[in-house]
């Protein structure tokens, strides 16, 4: 049996397909304005991958912001409670999980392979991923080499500022001073994680701790959040996926309690994705 | 039928102007009085007046911002905009008392600002142990009904507070009765959304014509057909003025059913009822000083009075969790918000605490809603 899920987050939407026996494949590309075509190229190109067709999906649970945007989907889950199934699998020992997305932070609490209690960032983007892309964006770096360049200062500057746009004013000002890029970047660094670990602090952060989303993929910002936190954190060698992984590991147990009453209901789902590629 | 009756309780009737009652009322040349939070009302009904509770909106605001502080909450600035724009030239008069702070200031500024007809403040202590409480209290009611006396010409009776007090208490009772076809079984007989958009219009409503309203929905839900036992997580929603019931359908569309509440615009309208015996502005005092306990009292074990209702609530509805929704910037409420907070959790009551500011912004609340249901699941 194969079993799919789909996280559309705000930057980027992921696939992961299972079996019974573990991942198949995944995938990741960038979320743009229309989920809803989008959702379907996503999973064509993974079943592509995988050498699949849409059928032989026994069941997909979709997460992530756009969830509601995926007209095909079985189930809808949250991405924290995705998140933590994910990292879960792959980290049976995890006790606090740390994502940093594109538009949101969330901390996450574990223990026995259930959530016990979350936190998650209100109404500002102080503490996510679109807080390092405004920066790279202004001092002209690629988004991906921002992290590495921090890691080269011995001297961070120091930043007072997580509000992004305040940031971005003291980037200027720091800039102006003659500041090194690399010491700039190492304090703005050094602030965002102060702000995340402040945030996630409020659910108690107890080994192990694992970060996934976008932001695990910034090695300096997960040096900082490390020497914030006080030892050692895990990262998944696929950060951006376990949501989706999560979703497909909801979706193996989803089918399984599924009756065959509710295959029949199923059916009838697929046939809306006929009316749906029609309308494409 | 049921769907005609729910329609009587559109949410647009909280503006005086779309008010059908309002409109009734003012061409019959009876006045309508517009009051915040705990004023008597039994007293303006009995009076020939009709009490409107102002209930704001959730609109972005336009006028309020040079007006009024930003670290007010939406709900008294909502109010401010609503006065400037013209929208209480439908009332003939405000009614305040001071209660917290905010409300305070928002009577000052609504009285100074805006072309109403006439202001009354009601003084109301903030402290019910202290053994003067109830005869100052007492003197202010009474001095309140001089007032509408002048104001109207007439006397207000015994025998005319007595019927106001018997018409409100049914008003009560029956929206006690709605909570428990919705919360007290193991499946709501109504959506969550229904009844306390229910409780919410009532308090715009003519206690008479609501008796009517409110009797012919509980006889309609009471002839459906009972649907089968739900095993949604069942939600307390904890708070204060709840301007965005759209949080509501919210809850319900994430996989959880709203069983109660302990809003101020909810079930703590009504959980309590006024002493029917005995002199009538001895039981209004009692009634508006001792039974809605409200966080801007500073009344000695107030917090703990309050745990235990919310507790009483959460194990009378059989509520799974409790979420708290409380307006931005509304000190007294955010000030207890830990005590209770980590309380409930010692209780095995899981609590998600979420900030309102006007209108709810569904896509973050979603998220968390979800998460906090699945958690119950």
């Amino acid at each position: 049996m194969f079993f799919a899920g789909i996280d559309i987050g705000s930057t980027i939407t992921k696939v992961v397909i299972k079996n019974e026996e573990g991942i198949l494949v995944s995938t990741a590309q960038p979320t743009g304005a229309e989920h809803r075509r989008l959702a379907h190229e996503v999973i064509k190109g993974a079943l592509k991958k995988a050498g699949l067709t849409f059928d032989q999906i026994d069941f997909i649970v979709a997460t992530g912001y756009g969830r509601i945007n995926v007209p095909f989907a079985d189930a809808q889950v949250s991405e924290i409670t995705c998140h933590m199934r994910g990292v879960s699998w792959l980290f049976p020992g995890v006790s606090t999980v740390i994502d940093i997305g594109g538009q949101d932070c969330k901390g996450i609490k574990v223990a026995g392979g259930r959530m016990r209690n979350f936190i998650m960032n209100d109404k500002c983007a102080a503490g996510t991923g679109r807080f390092l892309e405004v920066i790279s964006d202004t001092l002209g770096l690629k988004l991906e080499d921002i992290g590495e360049i921090s890691l080269r200062s011995d001297n961070p500057a120091g930043v007072s500022k997580t509000c992004t746009i305040f940031a971005e004013q003291e980037v200027l000002l720091r800039l102006s001073e003659g500041v090194s890029v690399e010491d700039i970047l190492a304090g703005l660094h050094k602030a965002l994680a102060g702000r995340i670990h402040s945030m996630v602090s409020k659910i108690k952060i107890e080994k192990d701790v694992v970060i996934t989303g976008g932001g695990a993929k910034n090695a300096g910002l997960c040096k900082y959040l490390e020497e914030r936190i006080g030892f050692p954190v895990l990262i998944p060698s696929e950060p951006l996926i376990t949501g989706a992984l999560g979703a497909s590991i909801l979706a193996q147990e989803m089918a399984a309690k599924t009756s065959a009453d509710e295959q029949v209901k199923k059916e009838r789902k697929l046939e809306a994705v006929t009316f749906f590629d029609k309308e494409d | 039928m049921l769907e005609n009756h729910l329609q009587s309780y559109d949410i647009s009737c909280t503006s005086p102007s779309l008010n059908p009652f309002v409109r009734k009322w003012r061409e019959q040349n009876r006045g309508v009085l517009g009051y915040l939070c705990n004023v008597p009302k039994e007293i303006i009904y009995a009076a020939g007046l009709l009490p409107f509770r102002l209930l704001g909106d959730t609109k972005p605001l336009k006028e309020a911002y040079a007006h009024f502080p930003s670290v007010f909450c939406h709900y008294s600035r909502s109010l401010v905009d609503l006065g400037i724009q013209g929208d209480f030239q439908h009332l003939d008069g405000i009614i305040s008392i001071n209660m917290c702070d905010t409300i305070v200031h928002l009577a000052n500024a609504m009285q100074t600002s805006l072309d109403v007809p006439c202001f009354y403040f009601i003084n109301r202590p903030h402290d019910n142990g202290v053994p003067a409480a109830h005869a100052f209290f007492r003197q202010e009611i009474n001095k309140f009904k001089q007032f509408l006396e002048t104001h109207t010409g007439k006397s207000i009776t015994d025998l005319s507070l007595a019927r106001s007090i018997r018409a409100y208490n049914q008003n009560r009772s029956l929206l006690k009765e709605l909570y428990a076809l919705r919360g007290e079984g193991d499946t709501p007989l109504l959506p969550g959304i229904a009844v306390n958009t229910i409780a919410y219009v009532s308090q715009v409503m003519p206690p008479d014509d609501n008796i009517q309203l409110l009797s012919g929905i509980i006889d309609d839900v009471c002839k459906q057909s009972k649907p089968t036992a739900s095993k949604r997580p069942r939600i307390h929603i904890s708070g204060s003025m709840l301007q965005d019931l759209s949080l509501i359908s919210l809850v319900e569309k994430c996989g959880g059913i709203v069983v109660s509440d302990d809003l101020c615009s909810g079930l703590r309208l009504f959980w309590e009822q006024v002493n029917e015996n005995g002199d009538p502005l001895d039981s209004l005092t009692d009634y508006y000083l001792n039974k809605m306990p409200c966080p801007a009292m500073h009344s000695k074990g107030i917090e703990e009075q309050r745990l235990a209702d919310i507790i009483r609530l959460v194990r009378h509805y059989r509520a799974d969790g409790v979420v708290f929704c409380l307006q931005k910037y509304c000190d007294t409420h955010q000030f207890d918000l830990p005590y209770l907070e980590s309380c409930l959790k010692k209780e095995g009551i899981p609590v998600l605490n979420l900030e309102v500011d006007g209108a709810i912004n569904p896509e973050q609340l979603r998220t968390r809603l979800q998460a906090f249901i699945e958690i119950l699941s």
